[in-house]
């Protein structure tokens, strides 16, 4: 086989960990829907940190690590090529653990799939959402499972029975080999995942529209959300492949390659950019709205950049989210180093997960009617928890893919 | 005094009720059930909020008809609000599997039995008219199960019975006049018809509600 499954006692610790905190969010999902009261929405904030975990989970998944992947599969840039596989797997896992957010988001979580049943609103942006969320889906798990087709007809080659059964399966039905099938395999990706970057892309700017259209919510309307939505995807998208192949490569000890390190300082240029275009997209956003004609404008400005959602705006938003993994990246000292990389990387995610939940939060809490107070929202304790959960099981999934696929094996070679 | 107190929430500009009748008399079909809170008779004293949340068996803390407190210069003002039953609902185009729908007669009804629960009409609906409910509700006509995010109906049940909205019958003032707008001769036309200052809130967002605050 071409890899093998190690779990050491320190990798069996983590995921033991991670499996804990991942039951406690699914268990507060449970209290949630089964108490009264256990969230901290209302009327006024119906939407609370649950959609901002949605948006950033499938926001990585459809806009980041799809191009990302696309970038080699699709477009041929081959110097991406060290980050596809690992890239293809973990945009299956955000996409996945986004809409199961979602879907526990619901009211009536039993009834995700009624668009699918004939009750369709097409002037709804949601419905559009589920929609391409669904097309986007399918066509990435083809374009994973072309790129993976070849490992998996290996391994089926050389098993028996179950296993033997489970790994043609993936393997298309073919136990086909050869160069050749590895060469139409690619050639296949490239079509399909150029489906997937088409929907992925306008999923992720579809969900900026869901929250734009809406033309009483000062700080969303407009196209400005689309464009925020999709440029700080990218960023995210960046800033997770950065984070996991840099893990993945510590916690299995071994050296890094020079083609593998070459992504990713093409990355932290990228990266860098993407920081920088994200930072004029929140300043334009807040500043047509802040020095706008409009009173109502200027409120709903207020309340993020002074009022009461300032302090998570500011520190983690601008300064953690932004300014400094720039600065990191941009001096070479610290950017052009493993740990500077890792260390801009998370704090990049902070940001998006920080500018998910005050876009939703702070879009809410100004009075649609003026002279009404505001809307008052804090994340519960479950809520909290199932953030904890959520995330953890995100990694937990990420980690038994290290473990089963083979995401550093060149896209290509044997 | 309340004249200037309610354009300035509205953002809305005046109008006379015979303007607003007018207005409301393009929509489609015979009937176009409208409401009229006359704010001059209104004293706030919540006897409609008790007999919304009586006749439709709502759980403590939840209201489809509620009186909202609205500070202007300092000084507390309440407003009876509830769904407006607009002409044109943004609940009812952000509902992605049209659970919201609209009747013949302009209510703006929701299916619970297709309702996912996913809030996007609460965040789309600049009146707060829409609930989510977080506990089943038990009502003989139309009971919520959890999870739904339920709204007014204009007791829909009553309407069709013949009957007049609980708020209205129970609003011992008088101030609430319920009706269809479409018939000259029906008590709302009348009323509204007489008034010159009638506002609707939020007008410049073009929902073209049939929730009027008559202000003298």
């Amino acid at each position: 086989m071409a890899w093998e499954i190690k779990i050491g006692r320190r990798l069996l610790a983590c995921m033991l960990i991670l499996s804990l905190l991942s039951a406690l969010g699914l268990y507060s999902a449970y209290v949630i829907h089964a108490v009264p009261g256990s969230t901290n929405t209302d009327i006024f904030v119906p939407w609370g940190v649950m959609p901002a975990i949605y948006a950033f989970f499938v926001e990585v998944s459809t806009a980041g690590l799809c191009v990302l992947v696309s970038l080699s599969v699709v477009f041929n840039l081959n110097r991406f090529e060290p980050i596809v596989r690992r890239g293809i797997w973990l945009a299956i896992v955000t996409i996945l653990v986004g809409l199961l957010v979602i879907v526990l988001e619901l009211g009536r979580p039993e009834r995700f799939y009624y668009a699918m049943l004939g009750h369709v609103n097409t002037s709804s942006p949601m419905l559009w959402s589920i929609y391409l969320y669904t097309v986007y889906f399918i066509f990435l798990v083809v374009t994973a499972l072309l790129i993976f087709r070849r490992d998996f007809a290996l391994i089926a080659s050389r098993s028996t029975g179950v296993k033997r059964l489970l790994y043609r399966l993936l393997a298309l039905g073919t136990l086909d080999t050869s160069e050749e099938s590895a060469r139409r395999d690619l050639r296949l990706a490239a079509g399909v995942g150029f489906v997937a970057l088409v929907v992925g892309l306008s999923a992720s700017g579809n969900l900026g529209n869901i929250f734009g259209a809406l033309e009483h919510r000062a700080l969303w309307h407009g196209p400005f959300m689309p464009l925020h939505a999709m440029f700080s995807g990218v960023a995210s998208g960046i800033a997770v492949i950065i984070l996991a192949t840099i893990i993945a490569h510590w916690a299995r000890r071994r050296e890094m390659e020079p083609k593998v390190r070459m992504v990713l300082l093409d990355l932290r240029r990228l990266l860098a950019l993407l920081i920088a275009i994200n930072l004029l997209l929140v300043s334009w956003k807040y500043v047509v709205k802040a020095w706008s004609t409009s009173p109502h404008l200027y409120e709903a400005v207020e309340t993020v950049v002074r009022g009461p959602l300032s302090f998570e705006f500011w520190s983690f938003e601008i300064i953690l989210g932004l300014v400094v993994p720039l600065a990191y990246l941009i001096i070479p000292r610290i950017g052009k180093t493993l740990p500077g990389l890792l260390t801009a990387s998370f704090l990049v995610l902070t940001g998006v997960f920080a500018e998910r939940y005050i876009m939703i939060v702070g879009g809410l809490i100004p009075p649609v009617l003026p002279g009404t107070p505001h809307g008052v929202y804090v994340p519960s304790a479950m809520e909290s928890l199932f953030t904890v959960g959520i995330f953890a099981l995100a990694a937990l999934i990420s980690v038994v893919g290290e473990l089963l696929l083979p995401l550093d094996k060149p896209l290509s070679a044997e | 005094m309340a004249a200037a107190f309610v354009a300035s929430l509205s953002g809305a500009t005046i109008t006379s009720g015979a303007r607003a009748l007018e207005r409301a008399s393009q929509a489609e079909g015979v009937v176009l059930w409208g409401m009229a809170v006359d704010l001059t008779k209104c004293v706030k004293c919540g006897v409609c909020v008790t007999a919304c949340q009586h006749k439709n068996n709502l759980p403590e803390g939840i209201f489809f008809n509620k009186i909202m407190t609205v500070k202007i210069n300092g000084r507390d003002y309440t407003l009876p609000a509830s769904c407006m039953h607009c002409r044109y609902p943004p609940c009812l185009y952000a509902c992605p599997v049209a659970a919201t729908y609209k009747r013949g007669d302009g209510i703006v009804d929701v299916d619970y039995s297709i309702c996912i629960g996913c809030k996007y009409c609460a965040a789309a609906c600049p009146y707060l008219a829409r609930v989510p409910i977080e506990e089943d509700v038990s009502h003989p006509v139309h009971p919520f199960p959890k999870g739904v995010v339920a709204k007014c109906d204009f007791c829909r049940e009553r309407i069709d019975a013949g009957l007049k909205p609980a708020c209205v019958e129970a609003c011992p003032f008088s101030a609430r006049i319920f009706g269809n707008l479409k018939d000259p001769n029906s008590e709302i036309a009348h009323v509204l018809a007489a008034k010159r200052s009638v506002v609707v809130l939020r007008s410049e967002l073009g929902t073209w509600p049939t929730w009027y605050y008559i202000l003298g």
